[in-house]
């Protein structure tokens, strides 16, 4: 019984300085001098702060970095797509028009008052036309009865379209003087009736 | 808050905290050893959890200082163990050389051998690092008086009965190689004494 208290007692002198880093047994590298060890660590945990902090930072800036861009691409997406989906849709029916665009847009005189914006924003886009005309932003113009959204072409039309694009250019010139003398006011010349002789003298 | 409030604030907190380390570090530094059984990892492992409790702000009004902080730094050490990859097999080495140097000490020491493991407490503290982690843990943090069974029990999420059970086997093993050692060392001390 004696030498089993003495073992706990031994057992609980061990125990007390178990792991301490301060206890004064061997192996030396066990031990830290008293404060050490709290000072280390406490320098520990300013660098983990300190490490912690930036990167928080640089997150931060990241973040609104990448919310800027996206209200950006937003607004773009909104402005930018809707004009040029129509854009497109009309540049395919002018590509059907004809390679040349002047007789193109004589040819399509019907469409002209839909093919209007685009010439306008297209020149908008380049700088061209200046700020008051640009204010006139067709989405800000009260909204029409019929929308001038362009019509497909006549058959007539087609085959003129068709002409235009086959035919040699003196062809074409020819067709539209042919056109504008069509066009010009038509002049009747007076005509001169003889009158009419009487029956006895021609007849018998 | 004005700035210079909040820097005041900000001062007074981590006056706080440091007088929370200086009080406790020695202590979290031994929870950890028990578990990692290594100095450096002990020491990181003491730092991961200060720097845990400050960053939650969890070590503001504990009521029972140690017993939270025991808890917090046997979860860290353990977390600690398990992520490094070679942990486990370092962690064996470590346990293997502690049962090593804890087995019965050669019946004729060499003069230097007695001078290096003639202190029975580092002797004691190689045993200590020889047990199995399950008993070693709760006799370890059963040494702190702060702690009773049932607050060791809570810390590692066992029985208060396991938990007396287990210290009684580590103590139990402690005395027979203790025992052992003492016999051995008798049994040296005759043989060069004739």
């Amino acid at each position: 019984m004696h030498d089993s208290d003495e073992l706990d007692r031994t057992i609980d002198a061990a125990l007390a300085g178990y792991g301490d880093p301060c206890a004064p047994y061997p192996p030396a590298e066990r031990t830290f001098a008293e404060g050490v060890l709290a000072e280390r660590l406490l320098a520990g945990v300013r660098r983990g702060i300190a490490t912690e902090r930036a990167p928080r930072r640089v997150r931060w800036l990241v973040w609104t970095c990448t919310l800027a861009a996206a209200a950006c691409v937003l607004l773009l997406v909104l402005f930018g797509l809707r004009p040029a989906h129509r854009q497109t849709n009309l540049a395919r029916q002018t590509q059907q028009q004809g390679a040349n665009p002047k007789v193109a847009t004589a040819v399509t005189a019907t469409t002209a008052e839909a093919a209007t914006p685009i010439v306008r924003r297209g020149a908008r886009a380049a700088g061209r036309i200046p700020a008051q005309v640009e204010a006139e932003k067709p989405d800000r113009m009260p909204k029409l009865e019929v929308f001038p959204t362009p019509q497909p072409l006549s058959s007539e039309g087609e085959a003129l379209a068709f002409f235009v694009r086959r035919a040699p250019p003196r062809d074409v010139r020819e067709l539209l003087q042919a056109q504008s003398h069509v066009d010009a006011p038509v002049t009747i010349e007076e005509l001169e009736i003889p009158p009419l002789k009487p029956l006895d003298e021609g007849g018998r | 808050m004005s700035r210079r409030g909040a820097r005041v604030l900000i001062d007074y907190e981590e006056a706080e905290f440091s007088e929370l380390v200086l009080r406790q570090s020695r202590f979290v530094f031994r929870v950890a050893y028990a578990v990692l059984l290594n100095v450096h990892d002990a020491e990181d492992a003491a730092q991961e959890t200060f720097l845990k409790l400050y960053r939650n702000g969890g070590w503001r009004g504990l009521e029972n200082e140690r017993a939270f902080l025991a808890r917090a730094t046997w979860r860290v050490a353990l977390d600690s163990r398990r992520h490094r990859g070679t942990a486990g097999s370092t962690h064996s080495a470590i346990v293997e050389e502690a049962n090593a140097a804890a087995a019965l000490p050669s019946p004729t020491p060499s003069p230097e051998q007695e001078a290096v493991d003639g202190d029975q407490q580092a002797q004691l503290h190689r045993m200590i690092d020889a047990l199995p982690d399950d008993l070693r843990v709760p006799l370890v943090l059963s040494s702190f008086e702060e702690l009773n069974s049932q607050e060791i029990g809570r810390i590692l999420a066992i029985p208060e009965g396991t938990v007396r059970t287990r210290i009684q086997r580590a103590r139990q093993m402690l005395r027979q190689k203790l025992t052992a050692m003492a016999v051995c060392y008798q049994e040296a001390r005759h043989a060069r004494q004739r």
